[in-house]
């Protein structure tokens, strides 16, 4: 049963990086389609809608730090990888809040990106107001990620 | 600090000295012309549209031949140019500068042309090419692609697809027409892709040979020429040659004119601000013999200008105070702490004609919360340490650079603290170094707390600034109520909800749950907890009072008020909530450089001191990148809880912001511009 529990947590570790990786792969590829029709408009314009490009792309390094911070505690990157089947379920689930958060909320400021694009390209002088849009949405992939981060720093101390 | 007070002027002029003084007016850049109002029997105002487009095409010739002597000279514009700012020049310089221009635009002029004859010179060079080309096929022909023949011949010059032989030909037609007898044809090239030939027949015959032929897919040459190939070739050649010569001489010229590049983005500038000068005289009224100008300037300045305009001309200034709407221009004026935030205030809105000018106490916690979320020391030192490098080496910057870099510096030292505080450099560079490639651990202890180690203590911590910044929000709502003297709202719109909020806070801090997050216990006295209990009641009751105190009918302000409590308790929980990701994102930046360096680790770590050299290529990418997210993410989220939780509490906006009248040039600027306000 120890090896099943090793499992669950690299599958944990799977999900948080992969889900919330591909939220943001998503966003800044919508975004960047944008991106490149407003810079075909006016060169100049380049510095910044790469930065509102690039706003839909926090989920996926969240992801990466609840997946990197999972591996170094379940001693994949060293260390004896034994643990309970509990354990093991426990990190799945708590590796869940930011990856499926990343993935949903991903997509989503990828398309406000978009908007905040359409927004900048139109109205240059508003480029402070077209950032705080996309950044709403990142509000609740924090949130996931926070659950995610407490959650996993303290599996460790659990008595399971 | 504050939204500068700004003044009304009304100048009233000879129209003899209408020039000067607007040139004195754009000199100082210190007024805002407004519309002086319409038109009536004595004054009219003047239509100056052809003038202004005439200018500004002007301007763009000058850019154009800029341009064009940039690229024949394969000029390079330096590196960080935008940082070196516009060139200072005496007003005398532009004086003098005026008598030139009429020769220095001709120039600019001569140099577009140029250009335009070496497009055309080379346009038709490719032309005459393609005509060369087409013309090879056709060099063993006898006579012009056009000959039509004689008079008892017609003769028929052109092509079949494919190669085809003579008597393939000559079989064609007389399948084609076999009442033609008397035909010749003559194959002059042969290829694969196409026959060129030519034919005579009889005269009496040409309709019937033309039908036939056409039967056979014939075609004549696209564009036939009247002269024998040869000579044909021959003056295609010429007009090359012509063409290559006329290039040359264009080249000439325009390199010529090279030397000329400064006046042209002199003139350029020179342009620009004449254009700008005749926008405002449309906006002036004018008699026969006078002028009238109406505008906005800040009252500091007003009396100087006043003194200076009554003593330089004949003239009558009045200066009114200017009313308290928001037709009123606004301009900020903070200490050189604060004064580079002023950017983020406008990128949101300028204070409307209600708002306290927040950007003082915004600079503080932007500062605060920028450095929180950035939190490695090294990061924060690169950022300072460039950001104040270039301040220093390049005085001459424009005024909107500098302020940016103020503000990223300022940012930086904040990051730096904050690294130290949490003993972050690079991540943990040091002690992966350390250890990995020399065997000796050394750990720099954080000075306050290790984030990972301790993410509750620090989370709450958050919060708490969370609690402070909307504290202040509520301060300065107070404040923008007693400016507007509605005293009733302070208690109704601050007190209550403070009354709610704060008791709910303490109880909390006091209860199971949060000893059990914080990992400490706060040992609140039973009393404190009633006593909170008792405040939070009266709270609610006051919000459920008096905060739907619009309506007159009861049981609408009673719900209306409920619905105030519900906002007031979900709108702080939420916005003290928003605040965690100050812990999120510093976070993230530190756990990041540590996966850097892991990185760097595993793949150089077995390889003694020679794995420094993958190390260090894997430290500079990831690290790089790193920085480059996370101050975007920093930037974004401090303007974030600025915009969103903190202006939420008391901004209104809606300033429009003052844009006086002065030299909007790109390359030079006049030296007195420079008493800025």
């Amino acid at each position: 049963m120890f090896e099943l529990g090793i499992a669950f947590a690299v599958l944990g570790m799977a999900c948080a990086s992969f889900l919330a990786g591909a939220g943001s792969a998503i966003g800044v590829g919508t975004a960047g389609q944008a991106a490149a029709g407003v810079v075909t408009e006016d060169p100049t314009k380049f510095g910044k809608v790469l930065v509102l490009q690039l706003l839909p792309g926090t989920q996926g390094i969240y992801g990466l730090l609840i997946a990197f911070i999972t591996m170094s505690q379940i001693g994949l990157l060293g260390g004896s990888p034994d643990m309970t089947l509990a354990k093991g379920i426990a990190y799945l689930a708590a590796c869940l809040p930011v990856g499926i958060v990343g993935l949903v909320s991903g997509i989503h400021q990828g398309k406000t990106s978009v908007a905040a694009i359409n927004l900048f390209a139109r109205r240059p002088d508003q480029f402070g107001k077209s950032l705080i849009f996309p950044a709403m949405v990142e509000t609740y992939a924090i949130l996931g990620f926070l659950v995610s981060l407490l959650a996993v720093s303290s599996i460790p101390g659990l008595n399971i | 600090m504050a939204v500068l007070q700004m003044e009304r002027i009304h100048l009233l002029a000879m129209k003899r000295d209408r020039k000067k003084i607007l040139e004195l007016l754009q000199r100082r850049g210190i007024v805002e012309i407004q519309d002086a109002g319409g038109r009536d029997d004595v004054f009219d105002k003047m239509d100056t549209s052809a003038t202004r487009t005439l200018l500004e095409k002007n301007a763009d010739t000058a850019a154009q031949a800029v341009e064009i002597v940039d690229a024949a000279t394969e000029h390079k514009k330096p590196f960080l140019n935008f940082l070196e700012g516009r060139t200072p020049v005496a007003p005398k310089a532009h004086d003098d500068f005026s008598e030139r221009r009429a020769t220095v635009l001709r120039r600019a002029q001569g140099v577009v042309q140029h250009q335009r004859e070496l497009e055309e010179a080379k346009a038709e060079i490719l032309r005459a090419e393609a005509q060369l080309e087409a013309l090879v096929p056709w060099m063993n022909l006898p006579i012009p692609q056009n000959f039509a023949g004689t008079r008892k011949t017609a003769v028929f010059v052109g092509t079949l697809e494919n190669e085809v032989s003579r008597a393939e030909i000559l079989e064609k037609l007389a399948a084609a027409a076999p009442q033609l007898d008397a035909v010749d044809v003559e194959v002059v090239h042969t290829s694969k892709e196409q026959t060129c030939f030519y034919m005579v027949v009889l005269r009496r015959d040409a309709a019937m040979a033309e039908e036939a032929l056409r039967s056979v897919g014939f075609a004549r040459p696209p564009s036939p020429s009247r002269h024998m190939p040869q000579e044909q070739q021959a003056r295609l050649q010429k007009r090359i040659d012509d063409a290559q010569e006329k290039i040359k001489k264009a080249a000439e010229g325009i390199a010529a004119s090279a030397e000329h590049r400064a006046d042209f983005l002199f003139l350029q500038d020179h342009m620009t601000m004449r254009a700008e000068k005749y926008g405002v005289i449309e906006q002036l009224v004018q008699s026969k013999h006078v002028f009238v100008l109406d505008g906005y300037v800040p009252a500091r300045v007003a009396g100087a200008l006043k003194e200076e305009l009554e003593q330089h001309f004949e003239c009558a200034v009045q200066l009114i105070d200017a009313p308290q709407d928001d037709s009123v221009p606004v301009l900020l004026q903070n200490n050189g702490f604060s004064r580079p935030s002023e950017v983020i205030v406008a990128s949101y809105s300028l204070p409307g004609k209600a708002d306290v000018d927040p950007t003082t106490i915004m600079s503080f916690f932007y500062y605060i919360m920028f450095g929180l979320m950035f939190s490695d020391a090294m990061y924060g030192l690169l950022m300072a340490g460039v950001c104040g490098g270039l301040l220093l080496a390049k005085k001459n910057m424009e005024f909107n650079w500098q302020q940016n870099l103020k503000l990223f510096f300022w940012c930086g030292v904040s990051t730096l603290f904050w690294g130290v505080m949490f003993g972050s450099y690079f991540g943990d560079l040091l002690t992966v170094v350390s250890d990995g490639f020399f065997g000796n651990p050394i750990i720099i202890k954080p000075v306050w707390l290790d984030p990972l180690a301790q993410p509750m203590t620090l989370l709450m911590s958050c919060l708490g600034i969370g609690i402070i910044h909307l504290s202040v929000g509520m301060g300065l709502k107070i404040a923008t109520l007693a400016k507007a003297r509605a005293y009733a709202d302070i208690v109704y719109d601050v007190v209550f909800p403070l009354l709610v909020v704060y008791p709910l806070i303490i109880i909390l801090m006091g209860s199971e749950m949060f000893a059990g997050l914080a990992g400490f216990q706060l040992a609140l006295p039973a009393v404190v907890n009633t006593i909170c209990m008792v405040v939070a009641v009266v709270g609610v009751l006051g919000v459920l009072l008096f905060g739907g105190r619009e309506s007159r009918n009861w049981v609408k302000r009673l719900l209306k008020g409920a619905y105030a409590c519900y906002n007031v308790i979900a709108g702080w929980l939420g916005d003290i909530l928003s605040y965690s990701r100050l812990l999120a994102l510093g976070l993230a930046t530190g756990v990041i450089a540590s996966v850097v360096n892991s990185m760097g680790l595993m793949v150089g770590g077995g390889m003694g001191l020679l794995g420094l050299l993958p190390f260090v290529l894997i430290f500079l990418f990831g690290h790089a990148l790193n920085f480059g997210i996370n101050v975007l993410g920093a930037y974004v989220h401090s303007n974030r809880l600025e915009y969103v939780e903190f202006f939420g509490k008391f901004y209104e906006g809606g300033g429009r912001p003052f844009e006086p009248f002065g030299i909007h040039t790109k390359y030079y600027k006049i030296e007195e511009e420079t008493q800025n306000v």
